[in-house]
């Protein structure tokens, strides 16, 4: 079974307190702005009070340090990557010596001051989805991205795709999951033979869930018929987004709490 | 038969104190099932009802190890459900389960196909896989001239009567049904019905029916098992629940109107022996008091 918990790149997590509260383009613009930010930092020190600041946004959102470090799992193998070629191939004074590999001062601390940015970059990213339900984020995003339909960049056909495929992400994993039992039960298996024996396995599951998506797509297409919807033409909405003072006051602290390290050396 | 109601009955399934959580450890972990206990004698029907969400569909894929206790146990012919491949593999033979909608879980091209991939799993020989195929289909009431058509191509009461002959066709000795009548029509209905009382009465497969619907509790189940909220509430006779005004009440569950007839017809006075279960019983009953 497939397990509703392996999806965590982009998993909402339900729940209450300041993050939640303010509004996504608050949101978007804020860890944007943070996550380019550091990317000016010069200093390895500069580091602490972000992270600190990220660190503590994760407590007040009460989400478990597990379900960041699960976000941080697909990134392990670049970041090991990363790691390993600054440290052995920045020449500069040598520390210690293993065969040909020269671990350097310099490459040290270029190691771990990459790693720690691509680290915090991760966290900042992760702590915006799981604050903001998908929806919400894309309707910021749509918000955001308005300024572009004038140059004729069909930003809220995209969105709108982005959306329906979003909502529908659980709906599938759902129903694969049921298929697969389904198939399970009557002696299936997915794991045994070679790879084009193994490839075959998925028939069984494949096309029932094509089958399904099909008929969810037409009738989706035909529930959005009747209620009049027309691509490019300007929605509205029944939760408009609102812009409160909190939003404003976070947005200028962020600003103003990310620029102050700009000038560590 | 024979040794129907007598102690020396094989017992199928015995579930204790199972419990299973959803997610665990995560914040939205579900508790599906806090603690069941179940026991099923071969070739007896029983029933499992209760509310969305009491755990009836979690329950019922602990049978064939699809879900593995998170404590508890589960036993089918007094053997303990483990995690080995070989066990598993040969319990999905013993145990077959129609999920709810398994139209959905068609996939070939040609019905054949569809009913012959449990058999196939199974690697039996081509002989038998055929023999299969067509005695299962025959069960279910279609016949040979539905072999070579799509099963996309079928109606839905057709195409459920494929999806059911595609379990049928793994010879389980105990099947489980999960709401196996929903959104079918009358006639339907009663088909699938009649064929699950036949594989009972003729070929003495132990049934597990899950259902919201008391008339097919009462047509086809011996006893009846309540769940709610992962707790079994109730367990008794189907015929007993249905005559005690209280448990009706306490479960929200609604007594079919032809057992209702039986009841009235006894409160004037009718010399009623066996309680009605089915038409053909209203019928033989009435007949009898007319003589
Ligand atoms: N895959 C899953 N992940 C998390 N929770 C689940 C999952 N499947 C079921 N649940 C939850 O477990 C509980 C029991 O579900 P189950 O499907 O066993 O109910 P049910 O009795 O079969 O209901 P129904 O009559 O609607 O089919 C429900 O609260 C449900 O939300
Ligand atoms: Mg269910």
């Amino acid at each position: 079974m497939i397990g509703k918990d392996s999806l965590v790149i982009g998993q909402y997590f339900p729940g209450n307190g300041l993050l939640y509260s303010l509004d996504p383009r608050n949101k978007i613009l804020s860890f944007l702005f943070l996550m380019i930010i550091i990317f000016f930092y010069k200093s390895l020190f500069s580091f602490i009070p972000i992270f600190l600041l990220v660190l503590s946004f994760i407590i007040i959102s009460k989400i478990p340090i597990k379900s960041i470090l699960k976000g941080l799992k697909p990134i392990l193998m670049l970041l090991i990557i990363t790691l390993f070629f600054h440290f052995f191939f920045t020449p500069g004074e040598t520390i210690f010596k293993i065969f040909f590999l020269k671990l350097t001062k310099e490459g040290l601390n270029k190691g771990i001051f990459i790693g720690s940015r691509l680290i915090i970059l991760i966290m900042i990213s992760s702590l915006l989805t799981f604050t903001t339900s998908p929806l919400e984020l894309t309707k910021g995003l749509e918000f955001l991205s308005l300024p572009l339909e004038k140059l004729k960049f069909p930003s809220t056909e995209i969105i709108m795709m982005i959306t329906i495929a979003l909502r529908f992400i659980p709906v599938l994993v759902e129903e694969a999951d049921r298929i697969i039992v389904a198939q399970v039960s009557r002696g299936a298996s997915f794991d045994e033979g070679n790879l084009i024996k193994r490839a075959k396995s998925l028939i069984p599951i494949l096309v029932p869930l094509f089958v399904s998506s099909f008929r969810r797509a037409e009738e989706l297409a035909i529930a959005m018929e009747v209620r009049c919807f027309q691509p490019g033409k300007k929605r509205t909405y029944m939760k408009r987004l609102t812009w409160k003072n909190i939003d404003t006051i976070f947005l200028i602290f962020i600003i103003i709490f990310g620029s102050l390290f700009l000038f560590i050396k | 038969m024979e040794i129907r109601g007598n102690q020396e009955r094989n017992i199928a399934v015995e579930v204790k104190d199972l419990k299973y959580t959803y997610s665990k450890g995560l914040p939205y972990e579900k508790e599906a099932l806090v603690s069941v206990n179940m026991l099923v004698y071969e070739g007896e029907a029983i029933g499992i009802l209760g509310h969305t969400g009491s755990g009836k569909s979690t329950l019922i894929q602990h049978l064939n190890g699809i879900l593995m206790p998170e404590s508890g146990e589960v036993k089918v012919f007094s053997e303990k459900i483990n995690n080995d491949k070989k066990f598993l593999k040969n319990l999905r033979r013993i145990v077959g389960i129609v999920f709810q909608f398994p139209e959905d879980e068609l996939f070939a091209e040609t019905v054949y196909e569809d009913v012959s991939f449990g058999p196939k799993n199974l690697g039996l020989t081509k002989e038998e896989i055929d023999e299969r195929v067509l005695t299962s289909l025959i069960e279910v009431g279609l016949n040979e001239g539905y072999l070579n058509r799509s099963p996309f191509s079928l109606s839905g009461g057709e195409k459920r009567r494929v999806a059911i002959a595609s379990t049928l066709s793994m010879k389980p000795k105990i099947l489980v049904l999960d709401e196996p009548t929903s959104g079918l029509d009358p006639l339907g209905r009663e088909e699938i019905l009649k064929l699950i009382k036949r594989l009972k009465n003729d070929k003495n497969v132990t049934i597990i029916l899950v259902s919201h619907s008391m008339e097919d509790v009462l047509f086809l189940v011996d006893r009846v098992y309540i769940l709610n909220k992962g707790k079994v509430v109730f367990g008794g006779d189907t015929v007993s629940i249905f005559k005690d005004k209280d448990s009706i009440e306490k479960f929200d569950l609604s007594i079919p109107e032809i057992f209702m007839l039986g009841e009235e017809l006894k409160k004037e006075g009718f010399d009623i022996e066996e309680p009605f279960r089915d038409v053909e019983v209203a019928k033989k009953e009435i007949i009898r008091n007319l003589k």
